[in-house]
C-alpha cells in the first residue's frame, strides 16, 4: 500500500530529471563564440533579412577564404526584417558584445556612441574598398565630423519610378512615354479599371508615400523637406507646398475613381511583384538596377519604369546599407579588415551574391556571369546589403554600354543640398515626438488619397502648429544654415 | 396539566415563495445579451477559419468575406510544404509548455506553501519579496543582461522556460488557497503521526489543493503557449523558434514590407518568404486549436479555481 502511493511521486521526479537533461541537449546549433583559437579570430556579425537556404555552404566557402587570407572566421547571424530594429536596440542598449552589424537607426546610435569610430580604421585597414566608395557615402555618413559606418557601395543615387506591368501595356497598347508625374497616370489607370476587374490599377497601401522632387531631413514621414525645384537653402513643410498639394489632390481623385483600393490607408495587402494583380506601382531605382533589369529579374516578368524625380545622391541613399563595428568589439581592426576584404575581393563577394559558383552561375568573360538552373531566389544573398556593388559581376544580358552608362550616370548625378546634414534633436525632442504623433494620424490617409487634401492639410497644419512645428523648423534652419556655411 | 402551556404552535401557511430569480422576460433578455457576447468572442475565430479556407484570388479581389466566392484548401497545402519548420516549432512550443508548466507549478506551489505556513519564520519577508516583483518590473534591458551575460542562456530552450518559471501572482493566489482550504489541524495531526515536512506537503496538502493547482497550471500553460516575446529576445537559431514567434515573425516581416514599399527589387528575397493570406490564417488556426481544445478539460477546475484567489489576506 505504502509503496503504491510513492510510485507516482517518484515517477514525477524522474520525469522532471529526464526532461531537464533533455532540455540541456536542446541547444541552438549556433553557439555564440567570440574566442580566438590558433590565432583565428571569430567575428560575430548581425545581418538583416532571411537566411538563404544553403547558408552553411555559402559561409563555409567564405570562412575558408577569410581564414587563409586574414585569419578571421565569421559567425553570421540573421535577424528577420521586422524584428531587426527591436532586437538590435536591445542588443545595443545592453552593451552586448558583437563585432559587425547592419546598422539600424544609424545616426541616433552613432550619436549615442554605440558604434566604433572608423574615421581612421577604415582607410587604414580597408584601403582598397575605401577608395572605391563614392564620396557621397563618406559625406552622407559623417556624424559630428566622424565616420562610423562601412557603407555598401551601391545605388548612391536613386529615383522614384512608376513601374508598369508590361503585360497590360502590350495588351491595351498603352503609351507611357509621356508619364512624368502623378497627373499623367489617369488615362492609363482608367483603361485597366474598365477592362481588368481582377487587377488593382494603382498598387497603393499603408506606407505608400507621394514623393515630390524633394529631399527629407528626417525621412519622408516628417514634414521637414528641401524643395529641389525651389529654394534649396530653406527647410519647408512638404505638405504646405503647392507641388505636393497638387499631387495629393490627384491621388484623392484617383481614390474616388476607384483606381486605389478603398482600404488603402489601413491595408497591408501586398500585390506580389511576380503576379498580374497590379498595373502600376511606385518603386525606387538606382544605377545598379541597370534600368529595369533587376526589377524584371526578381519579378520574373517584364516591367517598364518611368522616373518622376531627379537622380539625387541623398543621405537616405548613403545610409541605405551600412555596416557598423560595435564600440564594445574587441576585434575592431579585424572586423574592418574583414569588411575590406568582402568589399574588394570579387571571388568572395560573388560567391555570396550569386550563390555557389558552378552550381548557380558560371563566369563568362572578365566580369560577367551566366546564371545556371541552380540559381534560385533563396540560395544567394542580396547585393544591396552585402557588399560593394562595383565588383559584383553583372549578368551576361547587360551590355558594356549599359555599364558605361551606369558610371556616367553616377558621375553626373548631383548631391542633395542636405547630404551629410544631420539634425541634432537634443533641444527639441518633445516637439519632435509630438509632430511625429500628429503626422502618423495623417500620413497614410493623405498619401493613399483617402483624405481630401483641401480639408485635411489645413487641419494638419493647425495641429502641427500646436505641436511646436515652428520651433523645430527654426532650430533646424539654424543648424542647416551653419551646415551650409561650413560647406562653403 | 390544566392551565399548562399550550404547545400547539400555529403554523403559518406559506402562500407565496419568493425565489430570488429573474422573471421570464428579464431572463430571455439576459440570455440574449450573454449569447451575443459569447458569439462576439467566438466570431473572430470562426472568421479566421473561413479566411483560411478562402482561395487566394478571391481574397485579393473581394477581400475578406463571410461566404467567399471560392473555397480552397490552398492555405493548408502550402503549410504542408512548410511542415518541417512547423512541426519543429510545434514541438518546441509543446515542449516548452509542458516542461514550463511543470516547473512553474512545482516552484509556485512549494513557494506558496512555505509562506502560507504560520510557523515559517521568514514568511513575511518572502511574501513581500514576491510582491515587490509583482509591483515593480526592472524592464527589458536588465533582464536581457541577466539572461545573456550572467546566465549565458541566449539561444537555449531554457531562455523560453526560465523567465516565466515563477509567477508572483500565482504565488499569492496559491498562498490564499492553502490558508483557506488546508486546515492547520490536518497538518498538525499528520505531524503528530510522525510525518516529515516533505511528506505532509506531498501526501496531505497537495492532494487537497488539486483545484488550485489546476487553475495555476492553466494560467502557466496559457502563458507559455502564447509567449513569443522571450523568443524574440533570446532565440536565434531556427530549430528553437516556437510556433507563436513563427507567426509573429511573419507578421512583422509583412509590416516591414508595407512600410518599405518601393524597394521591391531589394526586398524580393524577403517577399518571397512571406506566406499568403490564407496560409497565415491557417497557421493561426493550427496554433490556436490545440490550446482551445484543451480548455474544456481544465474548465471544471477553472470555474471553482477562479474564486479561490478572490480574497487576498
Amino acid at each position: 500500500m505504502k509503496m503504491k502511493k510513492k510510485v507516482p511521486f517518484l515517477l514525477v521526479i524522474m520525469l522532471l530529471i529526464g526532461t531537464v537533461l533533455a532540455g540541456c541537449s536542446l541547444k541552438g546549433n549556433s553557439t555564440v563564440d567570440n574566442s580566438s583559437k590558433d590565432g583565428v579570430t571569430t567575428l560575430l556579425m548581425y545581418q538583416i533579412g532571411d537566411k538563404p537556404e544553403n547558408f552553411d555552404v555559402l559561409m563555409e566557402n567564405v570562412n575558408k577564404k577569410t581564414e587563409k587570407e586574414i585569419g578571421v572566421r565569421v559567425n553570421l547571424q540573421y535577424i528577420g526584417w521586422g524584428d531587426y530594429e527591436k532586437k538590435m536596440s536591445v542588443i545595443v542598449s545592453s552593451g552586448e558584445n558583437y563585432d559587425i552589424a547592419y546598422a539600424n537607426n544609424y545616426v541616433t546610435n552613432a550619436q549615442k556612441g554605440a558604434y566604433a569610430d572608423l574615421t581612421e580604421l577604415f582607410p587604414k585597414y580597408a584601403k582598397e574598398a575605401y577608395d572605391m566608395l563614392d564620396s557621397a557615402y563618406i559625406e552622407g555618413n559623417t556624424v559630428n565630423g566622424k565616420l562610423y559606418a562601412f557603407p555598401v557601395n551601391g545605388n548612391v543615387y536613386a529615383q522614384t519610378m512608376f513601374s508598369f506591368n508590361k503585360q497590360y501595356i502590350d495588351k491595351y497598347n498603352l503609351d507611357i512615354s509621356n508619364v512624368k508625374a502623378y497627373k499623367d497616370l489617369g488615362p492609363l489607370l482608367k483603361v485597366i479599371k474598365e477592362n481588368e476587374t481582377d487587377v488593382m490599377p494603382f498598387s497603393v497601401g499603408q506606407g505608400f508615400r507621394v514623393l515630390p522632387n524633394m529631399d527629407f531631413v528626417l525621412g519622408n514621414g516628417m514634414p521637414f523637406a528641401v524643395d529641389l525645384n525651389g529654394d534649396t537653402s530653406k527647410i519647408i513643410n512638404q505638405y504646405d507646398n503647392e507641388q505636393m498639394k497638387e499631387n495629393l489632390r490627384i491621388m484623392h481623385q484617383y481614390y474616388n475613381e476607384g483606381y486605389i483600393a478603398k482600404d488603402a490607408a489601413t491595408s497591408n495587402t501586398e500585390y506580389p511583384l511576380n503576379s498580374g494583380t497590379w498595373f502600376i506601382r511606385q518603386e525606387t531605382q538606382g544605377p545598379y538596377d541597370y534600368g529595369d533589369t533587376l526589377l524584371s529579374t526578381v519579378a520574373e516578368q517584364p516591367i517598364v519604369s518611368k522616373a518622376i524625380t531627379d537622380p539625387i545622391k541623398s543621405t537616405a541613399q548613403a545610409q541605405m546599407a551600412n555596416f557598423v563595428v560595435s564600440s564594445n568589439s574587441k576585434n575592431k581592426e579585424k572586423a574592418v579588415e574583414f569588411l575590406g576584404l568582402l568589399n574588394s575581393d570579387p571571388d568572395l563577394l560573388n560567391g555570396l551574391i550569386y550563390g555557389e559558383e558552378g552550381n548557380a552561375w558560371e563566369k563568362v568573360g572578365e566580369n560577367k556571369v551566366k546564371l545556371l538552373d541552380g540559381y534560385k531566389s533563396n540560395n544567394h544573398m542580396a547585393a544591396w546589403n552585402t557588399g560593394n556593388n562595383k565588383i559584383v559581376y553583372v549578368q551576361d544580358s547587360i551590355t558594356d554600354d549599359q555599364i558605361k552608362q551606369r558610371d556616367e550616370n553616377i558621375a553626373n548625378a548631383t548631391s542633395s543640398p542636405i547630404l551629410g546634414f544631420t539634425f541634432n534633436t537634443d533641444s527639441v525632442k518633445t516637439e519632435i515626438t509630438n509632430i511625429s504623433n500628429v503626422m502618423s494620424q495623417y500620413l497614410d490617409g493623405l498619401n493613399t488619397g483617402t483624405l481630401d487634401p483641401d480639408k485635411a492639410i489645413p487641419e494638419l497644419n493647425e495641429k502641427l502648429k500646436a505641436a511646436g512645428y515652428e520651433k523645430v523648423r527654426e532650430e533646424m534652419q539654424k543648424q542647416f544654415d551653419a551646415f551650409q556655411a561650413s560647406k562653403n | 396539566m390544566k392551565g399548562g402551556p399550550n404547545y400547539t404552535v400555529k403554523k403559518k401557511k406559506i402562500e407565496h415563495v419568493q425565489v430570488r430569480t429573474f422573471n421570464k422576460k428579464t431572463n430571455i433578455f439576459f440570455n440574449i445579451m450573454v449569447g451575443l457576447f459569447a458569439f462576439s468572442c467566438i466570431f473572430p475565430f470562426l472568421f479566421v477559419i473561413i479566411i483560411s479556407f478562402t482561395s487566394e484570388t478571391s481574397l485579393l479581389t473581394n477581400g475578406y468575406a463571410l461566404w467567399p466566392s471560392e473555397w480552397s484548401i490552398q492555405g493548408y497545402t502550402y503549410l504542408a510544404d512548410l511542415k518541417d519548420q512547423i512541426i519543429q516549432s510545434l514541438f518546441i512550443t509543446v515542449f516548452v509548455t509542458v516542461i514550463g508548466t511543470f516547473i512553474n507549478v512545482a516552484f509556485t506551489s512549494s513557494y506558496a506553501y512555505a509562506i502560507s505556513r504560520p510557523n515559517f519564520r521568514y514568511k513575511r519577508f518572502f511574501t513581500i519579496f514576491a510582491l515587490i516583483t509583482m509591483l515593480f518590473s526592472p524592464g527589458m534591458v536588465p533582464s536581457y543582461i541577466v539572461m545573456t551575460n550572467m546566465l549565458q542562456l541566449k539561444d537555449t530552450v531554457w531562455a523560453l522556460i526560465l523567465p516565466m518559471a515563477l509567477s508572483p501572482f500565482n504565488i499569492i493566489v496559491m498562498r490564499t488557497f492553502f490558508r483557506r482550504q488546508v486546515p492547520e489541524s490536518i497538518i498538525e495531526s499528520s505531524r503528530i503521526d510522525g510525518a516529515s515536512e516533505m511528506r505532509i506537503f506531498t501526501q496531505i496538502v497537495l492532494p487537497l489543493a488539486v483545484p488550485g493547482i489546476a487553475t495555476i497550471s492553466l494560467f502557466a500553460a496559457l502563458g507559455y503557449w502564447n509567449d513569443w516575446f522571450n523568443a524574440l529576445l533570446y532565440i536565434q537559431s531556427d530549430n528553437l523558434v516556437p510556433l507563436q514567434y513563427l507567426l509573429m515573425k511573419i507578421q512583422s516581416n509583412i509590416d516591414f514590407m508595407t512600410q518599405n514599399a518601393g524597394l521591391s527589387g531589394n526586398l524580393s528575397g524577403g517577399l518571397a518568404a512571406i506566406p499568403k493570406e490564407a496560409t497565415r490564417m491557417a497557421m493561426v488556426v493550427i496554433s490556436t486549436l490545440p490550446i482551445a481544445c484543451s480548455y474544456p478539460f481544465f474548465q471544471r477546475y477553472f470555474v471553482s479555481g477562479l474564486t479561490i484567489g478572490g480574497v487576498k489576506e
